[in-house]
């Protein structure tokens, strides 16, 4: 995440300052919930990550040391957050239905195309995604979309490098598997 | 020949492989290597296929509105003045009649001044060591828990008299925030102070102080009164 606060805006949140922690929120929303979703996979379980992230922020600010890098230190309070609330939401199906099944584009002008196209594999990566286990969604959306080192992944994660690589293989290979009925339709 | 795994070409593509000249040959030299390569950077390249939905350009404002409704009460910035009302208070009683001699009013003023800074430095004091008694019962390990121990009973009696005489003064300024944080201070000190020597009793304790979050209200006070 960017550094979008000041250390005097860090040292006034850390001391219980609101006005001074609105700041923080106002900055760092976006980049909360990007991660969180993709963690997550839906906007409501991520709207809900990221006002619990914020919640959790706050009381643990007294945690963070001042010559970490804050950003770091929230998107390891985001992903953890976030992967709680995926372990207690309840998969139902009507979340993860595949957009494909809407049927096929009939009628639809050639630059609609493209669109449905995209429309259809995001929807396949979606529900590609929702296979992963918690460990191996976290690993996987911090190394490949928020291109974290594996280090700084595990240190996220609480969990070791060798178990964040373990997560991350078995996440591509999951992911492989599903895709693959389009691999080299792609264009 | 010698194939990189699946898992050598994953890092690979993430730039965190063991990068020795083996692997960089292998994959000029092998066809079916960089075909294996290409399939994998095509799923990952579908997988980029999946951003998140744009937010308002008020998104910031609009989470800041819900999670503020969460946070706890922040403390009046007036806090300065039950303090400074505690100082007069509870310091009056103690000089009262030591002066035979009438003050000007600088003198006075100054003494006052000197009171308030003395009483200040004092609860600040009482807050620090109240965290530390109650970091003590939840930062212990579950390895080596232990009962709580007589020592620690005496120092929650100690430390339960001062707060009583904090809150009281709090709640006659009408700093109701500050002293609720107190009262709750004291419930868990008084607990502390009679509470059985037991792993139980430790344990209820622990989990107390950390489902009313008092440590750091006790960390948001303290800021406060530093502040003065």
């Amino acid at each position: 995440m960017k550094a979008v606060v000041t250390e005097d805006v860090l040292a006034r949140a850390r001391s219980g300052d609101q006005a001074a922690f609105r700041i923080i929120v106002e900055g760092y929303s976006r980049d909360v919930f990007r991660l969180a979703f993709r963690i997550t996979g839906n906007e409501e379980d991520a709207e809900d990550a990221v006002q619990e992230t914020f919640l959790r922020a706050y009381r643990k600010l007294e945690g963070f040391e001042a010559r970490a890098n804050f950003g770091t230190w929230l998107y390891r309070v985001t992903a953890n957050t976030s992967i709680d609330v995926l372990r207690k939401r309840k998969r139902s199906d009507d979340r993860t239905a595949p957009l494909e099944d809407e049927g096929p584009a009939v009628g639809i002008a050639p630059s609609q195309e493209k669109t449905v196209y995209r429309h259809q594999v995001r929807a396949r990566v979606e529900s590609a995604l929702s296979c992963l286990s918690e460990l191996e969604r976290g690993a996987f959306v911090l190394r490949h979309f928020e291109e974290m080192s594996l280090a700084e992944v595990s240190a996220s994660l609480d969990t070791t490098v060798s178990a964040t690589k373990q997560a991350l293989f078995r996440a591509v290979r999951k992911l492989r598997k599903s895709l693959a009925p389009v691999e080299g339709s792609a264009s | 020949m010698n194939h990189p795994s699946e898992e050598d070409l994953v890092l690979h593509l993430y730039g965190e492989a063991d990068e020795s000249d083996w692997l960089r040959k292998h994959l000029e030299d092998c066809t079916r290597c960089r075909e294996e390569l290409a399939v994998l950077r095509q799923v990952l390249a579908e997988v980029d296929e999946m951003t998140p939905p744009e937010r308002p350009s008020d998104y910031g404002a609009r989470v800041w509105a819900r999670v503020s409704k969460e946070l706890p009460p922040p403390l009046r910035s007036s806090s300065c003045y039950w303090l400074a009302a505690a100082a007069v208070l509870l310091l009056a009683t103690f000089l009262a009649g030591r002066f035979t001699a009438r003050p000007d009013a600088d003198e006075l003023a100054r003494a006052g001044q000197i009171r308030e800074r003395i009483l200040l430095v004092a609860l600040s004091d009482h807050l620090e060591q109240s965290q530390v008694l109650l970091l003590e019962v939840v930062n212990r390990e579950d390895g080596s828990a232990s009962p709580i121990a007589p020592l620690e009973r005496e120092r929650a009696a100690e430390l339960l008299q001062a707060s009583r005489l904090y809150r009281q003064t709090a709640y006659q300024v009408g700093e109701v925030t500050a002293a609720d944080v107190l009262e709750e201070l004291e419930r868990i000190l008084l607990d502390m102070s009679q509470g059985p020597e037991s792993l139980e009793a430790r344990e209820g304790l622990r989990s107390r102080i950390e489902e009313r979050d008092m440590l750091f209200k006790l960390r948001v006070l303290g800021s406060t009164v530093k502040k003065f």
